[in-house]
């Protein structure tokens, strides 16, 4: 099946201040740090939007890896969360070139607000892509279907080159203003790609937060 | 039939969607459309004819992906030749009798540009070049850019289609649901700068169904001179029983598209889940509708990457701040490529006010077109004002104008032949409001019937380049009246005079009180004059407290400030500014035998940091405030962050209070380097646009006194070697965030090796770790700010 691509747009999901200070690598803040990191917040909102780009793909299994109809790949990683799948969700989140800019207009003039910044952007599209999931996790669990953790090229074995296929496949340009570069990385730079796959039947036991698929041992973990 | 003419009586009318109708046909997900002009040139050639016969007087090569990053040149060239067929096939199979044209269609190249993205202006002008001369050569009748969402792209694809043929262009852009490009352009900032640049008809396509994309049309209708287009969606897609469908019915489109030809759209047609049925719908509906006639709006408008600013509703001010004109430290930044000390003169000014920023940046000893276009790119990073050009070098001139994105101001031509000639060429060519001086070759008239003549030989000259009469601003100039006592008062009647004349006009007031005490009382009260007397915009300088005063009033007393909000935003930060510069408060020397300035410094209390300073400064020696109060608090800090009991957001702070503590004994050393360490040379690897982890490392190098050469993100191997050598720098730092990006990291080490073997390499950045760096042959892997700031302490004693 190929479906269109549907471009969406959200609200501004809540704010998750532990997680912007996790990402500043802030473990105890103090409160000049949650102090700055509120005035940025308060600044941040009226530069961002929330955008998606998505379409559904038929995806097997196979000996080889996986064949999502519009890419295939060896990954044994993606294969493993795929197991259960018959479909995948390819999706492409942003929120926007403002923070880009405001994130370049404070490196030149205050580096600690451009570090909060960029920690609120990646809280920013995290927050936007948990939404996306929990509202495909309703429909889905509303057919007696499931869906996956999100996983993105980068992740375990799925190479980064994965993206040029994403990108050819979703047109993320036009639908949402997001480009690649020859290097794979996206611009606005708070965006994230990832597969998504549509299980069969409801299983209870998939936690749609990352770490808690990942046994790595990493600054980032929640 | 000539197209220009045609439309000038007639609705034209455009094709409908290709991308939809192909994947009904067999197109795979993934697959290139264009690659089916070669495959299946009988399946285009029927859709281009449908369309024909459902009435379009124009169809669009199917070619909006073909561009040079998608296919070499060999199959770049038989595509679009293929498609130019398969378009002139159609004409020749369709029987209907409308006149019909064959548009080359130019799609976006899907890259973001600098200073985002990795592809320059130029690069992108030439990608787009290539395509639009296969297609022009081969000929066709006119090229279409199309769907394009972001401003600068778009400027791109219109310069490259100027400067290769003098076909019709047509641009149209797709909008985002807050009627903005997606880089946040408004419609009457693609107006300015679409007309500036001398494109025949503009307008919207793709978004959303007809309905939606409504108000931007109105928008489009409100401000633009020339024909409107209006190619929108057939609704939103949706899926029904396996099949995607878009949710508005060919009736209900026609209908919606002959509603907005009835207010104004001259050309129409459909874009994504549109066919010929939809096409012959909208024909229908609209056939009878007499065209409306297309008025010029005679605005005088500049514009950014996001906004417009007009003369028309209040006078404009322009922050001249960015000029070394009488400002030594603003010069040693320029002599340094300081480019981040320039930035801050352009947000402080954006922060008090101004609409327009002034950038002029001529100093005798740097290379001037290469300095205003590097400005230029930067600035519009990180503010988003329109930018005045300011320079009489007419090459950088030019190559500024070129890289701007937005339609720009022009500071400035004058009377004299040769100033004319040279500058009114450039702003046809990019569009531009040009700022005219009233002098020519034998000087300034001393009356103002003397500047208005001249002013009188300005218009006509720029009417014979075809520049209207709305894009010049006169400055009748502000004569010093210590000399002249009458020099003030012939200054206010040209004003007037040019103003009766319906030309806008502005000044640079501060000239008139030369030579006398109090300047600012005796410049703001001439500002107040000649606002009432018609000025149109003034340049000045916004930390004059009197200038702004004088300006929020006058607005206020003639009713152009609703409400008076912005009197009374001003009013309250007056309050404010005055009780804080009588009163920083200072902090007392707390903790463990801090002095004040060490306390101001840890505890990253900006104000104070700067005020401690200055009152050091008039007793203490700077290279021993430097010493005994600056560097020990900053190691005091750097110490706590490397036992982890204070984090990066408080070093930043900190790091920054002692900036402005800097910043404070520089001004007073004057360009006396005795603080500097050796140089350092630091830069974000080739392909990597990441760059605040650099920054930071930056920010703090520059504490302990080095002299950091920062090349910015994306730098080739070659830029950073040949800086190396050209300074012949002990060391330098390379950044990369992405493991895509090392091998361009190993290949600037080789490269540093062989051509500056003395030279230490330091790298660092998320996906580096020692393993990486010992692979790719670095001398010292830091895993953060502090860690290179102790390399290099090494390096600089050793």
């Amino acid at each position: 099946m190929i479906s269109p691509v549907f471009v969406k747009t959200y609200d501004a999901p809540s704010y998750d201040e532990r997680e912007i200070l996790r990402y500043i690598g802030e473990t105890s803040p103090n409160s000049e740090t949650v102090e700055l990191v509120r005035s940025c917040i308060a600044e941040v909102e009226a530069h961002l939007s929330y955008k998606v780009c998505y379409a559904v793909y038929d995806a097997q299994v196979t000996p080889d890896g996986v064949d999502m109809t519009f890419a295939k790949t060896k990954s044994t990683s993606l294969a493993k969360t795929l197991a259960d799948s018959d479909r995948v969700i390819l999706v492409v989140a942003s929120v926007g070139i403002g923070i880009d800019r405001l994130v370049k207009k404070y490196l030149s003039i205050s580096a600690s607000r451009a570090l909060v910044m960029q920690a609120i952007g990646a809280e920013r599209v995290e927050s936007l892509l948990d939404a996306f999931c929990i509202e495909m996790r309703e429909k889905y669990r509303g057919l007696g279907q499931d869906i996956t953790t999100r996983y993105s090229p980068g992740y375990g074995d799925l190479p980064l080159q994965l993206q040029r296929e994403i990108f050819d496949a979703l047109d993320c340009p036009k639908r949402i203003g997001v480009s690649l570069s020859d290097s794979m990385m996206m611009t606005p730079t708070k965006s994230v790609s990832a597969i998504i796959g549509i299980s069969r039947s409801i299983c209870s036991d998939v936690s749609l937060d990352k770490c808690k698929n990942c046994n790595k041992d990493c600054q980032y973990r929640r | 039939m000539d197209i220009r003419g045609y439309i000038s009586n007639n609705i034209v009318y455009l094709d409908g969607g290709m991308g939809t109708l192909l994947q009904g046909r067999g197109l795979r997900p993934g697959e290139l459309p264009e690659r089916w002009n070669i495959s299946h040139p009988d399946i285009i050639t029927q859709i281009h004819a449908d369309y024909f016969d459902a009435g379009s007087n124009i169809v669009s090569t199917n070619t909006f992906g073909a561009n040079i990053l998608k296919y070499d040149i060999d199959e770049l060239t038989q595509i679009v030749h293929s498609a130019i067929d398969n378009a002139r096939s159609a004409i020749a199979l369709s029987t209907s009798p409308q006149p019909k044209w064959v548009a080359l269609d130019i799609g976006p190249i899907g890259r973001m540009l600098k200073p985002y993205g990795e592809v320059s202006f130029d690069e992108a002008v030439e990608i787009f070049a290539k395509t639009v001369r296969i297609g022009v050569e081969y000929g066709v009748d006119l090229v279409f850019v199309e769907t394009m969402n972001d401003s600068y792209e778009t400027k791109a694809a219109v310069v490259a289609v100027k400067e290769n043929c003098d076909l019709p262009l047509f641009v149209s852009n797709a909008y985002s649901d807050d009627d903005k490009l997606m880089t946040g352009a408004t419609p009457e900032a693609m107006v300015a700068m679409l007309e500036g640049l001398g494109v025949d008809a503009i307008g919207v396509n793709c978004s959303y169904g007809p309905t939606k994309t409504a108000k931007v049309i109105e928008e489009y209708l409100r401000y633009a001179s020339v024909p409107v287009i209006m190619k929108p969606n057939a609704g939103l897609p949706t899926v029904v029983g396996g099949e995607t469908i878009f949710d508005l019915s060919a009736e209900d489109f026609g209908r919606e598209v002959a509603r907005c030809v009835e207010a104004g759209v001259r050309i129409c047609g459909g874009c994504c889940g549109t066919t010929p049925e939809y096409v012959r719908r909208m024909v229908e509906c609209s056939e009878g509708i007499k065209p409306k006639a297309i008025c010029h709006k005679n605005r005088t408008v500049v514009s950014s990457y996001t906004h417009a600013v007009s003369l028309e509703d209040k006078p404009i001010l322009i922050g001249e701040r960015i000029n070394p004109t009488g400002k030594p430290r603003f010069k040693e930044a320029l002599r340094n490529a300081d480019i981040d000390y320039i930035l801050s003169e352009g947000i402080s000014q954006q922060d008090k006010g101004v609409h327009i920023l002034d950038v002029n940046v001529g100093l005798p000893e740097i290379d001037e077109a290469d300095m205003l276009e590097r400005v230029v790119s930067e600035l519009q990073g990180v503010v988003d004002l329109p930018l005045q050009i300011d320079t009489s070098n007419v090459l950088a001139m030019a190559r500024a104008l070129r890289i701007y994105n937005g339609k720009a101001m022009l500071n400035s031509v004058n009377g004299k032949q040769e100033s004319m000639d040279s500058i009114f060429p450039l702003a046809k060519k990019y569009g531009a409001v040009i700022i005219a001086l009233t002098l020519d070759e034998s000087g300034i008239p001393a009356t103002a019937e003397g500047r208005v003549e001249i002013a009188r030989k300005i218009l006509d000259n720029a009417s014979r380049w075809g520049i209207a009469k709305e894009d010049i601003v006169f400055d009748p100039l502000a004569m010093t009246v210590s000399a002249d006592s009458g020099a003030g008062v012939q200054t206010l009647r040209a004003v007037r005079m040019l103003r009766d004349m319906g030309c806008h006009v502005s000044l640079g007031v501060s000239n008139v009180s030369f030579g006398l005490p109090n300047r600012d009382l005796l410049n703001s009260t001439y500002f107040t004059m000649a606002l009432q007397e018609g000025l149109s915009m003034a340049i000045l300088n916004p930390n004059s407290i009197d200038m702004m005063r004088a300006y929020y009033a006058y607005t206020a007393l003639v009713g152009l400030d609703d409400n008076f909000s912005r009197y009374v935003d001003f009013a309250s930060t007056l309050a404010t500014t005055s009780t804080v510069a009588t009163k920083v408060e200072m902090p007392k020397a707390k903790d463990e035998g801090d002095t004040p300035l060490q306390y101001a410094i840890i505890k990253g209390l900006k104000d104070q940091a700067g005020s401690l300073t200055e009152s050091l400064l008039e007793s203490v020696p700077p290279l021993e405030i430097v010493n005994s109060h600056i560097i020990p608090a900053l190691d005091k800090v750097g110490q706590s962050f490397e036992k982890k009991t204070t984090y990066l957001p408080q070093l930043l702070m900190s790091a920054e209070a002692s900036q402005v503590a800097f910043e404070k004994i520089k001004c007073k050393m004057s360009g006396d380097n005795a603080i500097s360490k050796c140089t350092f040379v630091i830069a974000t690897v080739e392909g990597d646009i990441h760059d605040i982890g650099k920054n930071i490392v930056k920010l703090l190098l520059q504490n302990y006194g080095y002299n950091v050469i920062d090349l910015g993100k994306n730098v080739s191997p070659t830029t950073i070697v040949d800086t190396v050598v050209d300074t012949h720098a002990p060391i330098v730092g390379l950044s990369a965030l992405m493991t895509t990006t090392v091998p361009s990291m190993q290949e600037t080490i080789r490269l540093l090796r062989d051509r500056a073997p003395w030279c230490k390499v330091v790298v660092g950045g998320a996906v580096l770790t020692q393993e990486y760096a010992d692979k790719i042959g670095a001398d010292k892997y830091a895993k953060d700010a502090m860690a290179t700031v102790r390399y290099a302490e090494q390096i600089n004693e050793g």
